[in-house]
């Protein structure tokens, strides 16, 4: 196996357990959601008298995993990766594979949990607001939802790994300073966020001719790829915290 | 000639901080080196610059002739086995040997799985669930059987008990036998181990104190010791690191040539000339309050 490959695998071994345990944890929470529905809830359907409408899905979850479980597997692989023997180059290109297949990986569990999901609830005759709110579902919409999961979830491990970068290129001190400009330009200043937007809305405009779900799909696949660009010559000169 | 490691004028600077100045080293291929120096004297500095994981401030590092930095050839040259930094904490001790493996062109599963059972080990156990005592055979394990041409143990056994360090030391005294390759064992068991080395680096706050050959040293470093006004009147001229003096006895360690007729002499005036251990001497030479300036 190649170096990067080795790297590649490095990444696996040190995302397996969060990887499990998050799994783990999403499956469980899924049995809860049953068991309330179907035993404890009167007439046996689990559903509330009236209410025959149920809320689930957990992409806003995978999304907070993958942003604190990329966090954490880039910021303990950059020096076990170095202290190997490795190189700065095949960390980045490691780290940017690896994050596109788990990305993907992750995206395909999640469409896979959503219809099975979809189909119990269907079987029970419940209304549901899931991912397949389709009365039909077929391949193309099972497929563009792959699509639409991976690129949000690799967008966010994106940013998250160019942050990385940042931090180990220079310092808490500047990244802090920099979140607290961030963050207080949102809070306190409606029209930063004004502004905000429109920059991003002109730099989609500027690419694509208008705002729309491929559009934004699109965007958010530029957003990625930006980070990755930006994130190799940060590694390039980063060193380990003594 | 091309050295396993060589360093021109390195510095490094954290900050304000100089943590090396001026290091200027060339370790030949296949010798044991002892990398001594006090806390915070810039020994781990010095191996992550070498390692590439730290930029120098100034100056140059060629590993075997070319340089480290994003350098896969010259890096897979080398196997670093730090206390800490190694292993990952939630990774199976099996695992890490099997990652680890595929960095080294060397690497020989035999002497690993020699080792582990040698050791005792339990590869099921993640890392973080094994003992200080495991930790440092996992790396003992991982720096032996990686057969770098250029092997850097940086205090990895310093959780091992007296038994378990000793079947350390036979262990990579056999190796160097079977595969000669550049060792450097950085340390603060200095006299466990100061019949390994067969030259010694002295760091003292981020410079080179000293270096040289442990033969030289030995012959160099010495005490005499006899009535007070003889030692200081024989001792005179010579390079003195330490003094001590007992009622009307006087002891002084020098760190310096001593020809056979210059012992001679010295016995025959009635002091006695005793070697000085090595460690003696890294202490005298690292201890701010004392004369060891060589």
């Amino acid at each position: 196996m190649s170096r990067v490959g080795q790297g590649i695998k490095v990444q696996y071994l040190i995302m397996k357990p969060g990887f499990i345990v998050f799994w783990g944890v999403i499956l469980a929470i899924m049995a809860f959601q049953y068991l309330i529905f179907f035993y404890f809830t009167p007439q046996g359907t689990g559903v509330t008298p009236g209410v025959k409408s149920v809320v689930g899905g957990h992409l806003l979850a995978v999304v907070i995993f993958m942003g604190v479980a990329t966090g954490i597997q880039c910021w303990e692989a950059f020096p076990y990766y170095l202290n190997l023997g490795g190189t700065r180059r095949e960390f980045w290109l490691g780290c940017t594979v690896f994050n596109f297949l788990l990305s993907l990986v992750m995206a395909a569990i999640l469409v896979g949990l959503s219809l099975i999901e979809r189909a119990v609830f269907v079987f029970f005759g419940l209304e549901h607001s899931f991912m397949f709110r389709a009365e039909t579902i077929d391949a193309l919409i099972v497929l563009s939802t792959l699509v639409v999961n991976f690129v949000v979830i690799a967008a966010v491990a994106a940013g998250v790994f160019l942050l990385v970068s940042v931090l180990y290129r220079f310092s808490w001190k500047l990244l802090l300073v920099l979140g607290a400009a961030f963050l207080s330009g949102i809070m306190l200043f409606p029209a930063f966020n004004d502004w905000l937007f429109k920059v991003v809305e002109y730099v989609m405009l500027a690419v694509f001719d208008e705002i729309n779900q491929e559009t934004v799909m699109g965007g958010l696949a530029v957003f990625s790829a930006v980070c990755y660009l930006l994130a190799y010559p940060l590694l390039r000169g980063s060193q380990v915290k003594n | 000639m091309t050295y396993a490691v060589e360093t021109r004028n390195l510095s490094k600077l954290f900050g304000k901080t100089k943590a090396l100045s001026e290091v200027s080293i060339a370790l030949q291929e296949n010798k044991i080196y002892g990398l001594l120096g006090r806390n915070g004297a810039g020994k781990s500095t010095l191996l992550k610059l070498l390692t590439g994981q730290l930029f120098p401030t100034t100056g140059d590092i060629k590993l075997f002739g070319e340089t480290p930095y994003e350098n896969a050839g010259a890096l897979s040259k080398v196997c670093i086995v730090r206390e800490t930094g190694t292993f990952l904490k939630d990774m199976k001790a099996r695992d890490a040997l099997k990652v680890t493996s595929s960095y080294y062109p060397n690497w020989d599963q035999g002497l690993a799985d020699r080792l582990v059972k040698a050791f005792k080990l339990d590869l099921k156990k993640n890392y973080k669930s094994l003992s200080l005592g495991m930790k440092s055979q996992l790396g003992i394990i991982v720096g032996l059987a990686s057969r770098a041409p250029l092997t850097i143990f940086d205090e990895p056994y310093i959780g091992l008990d007296a038994p378990g360090r000793q079947l350390f030391y036979d262990l990579l005294l056999e190796e160097y036998g079977e595969k000669p390759r550049t060792f450097i064992l950085s340390t603060h068991l200095i006299d466990e181990v100061a019949n390994l080395f067969e030259e010694v680096i002295i760091l003292e706050q981020g410079s080179v104190k000293l270096i040289e050959e442990t033969d030289k040293i030995k012959e160099r470093a010495f005490f005499v010791s006899g009535p007070q006004g003889e030692v200081e009147r024989r001792v005179r001229g010579k390079q003195v690191i330490y003094r001590d003096t007992l009622g009307k006895t006087a002891v002084a360690g020098v760190y310096d040539q001593l020809t056979p007729e210059e012992r001679s002499v010295l016995e025959t005036a009635g002091l006695e000339v005793s070697p000085m251990p090595l460690q003696k001497l890294f202490i005298y030479l690292t201890d701010e309050r004392g004369e060891g300036d060589v």
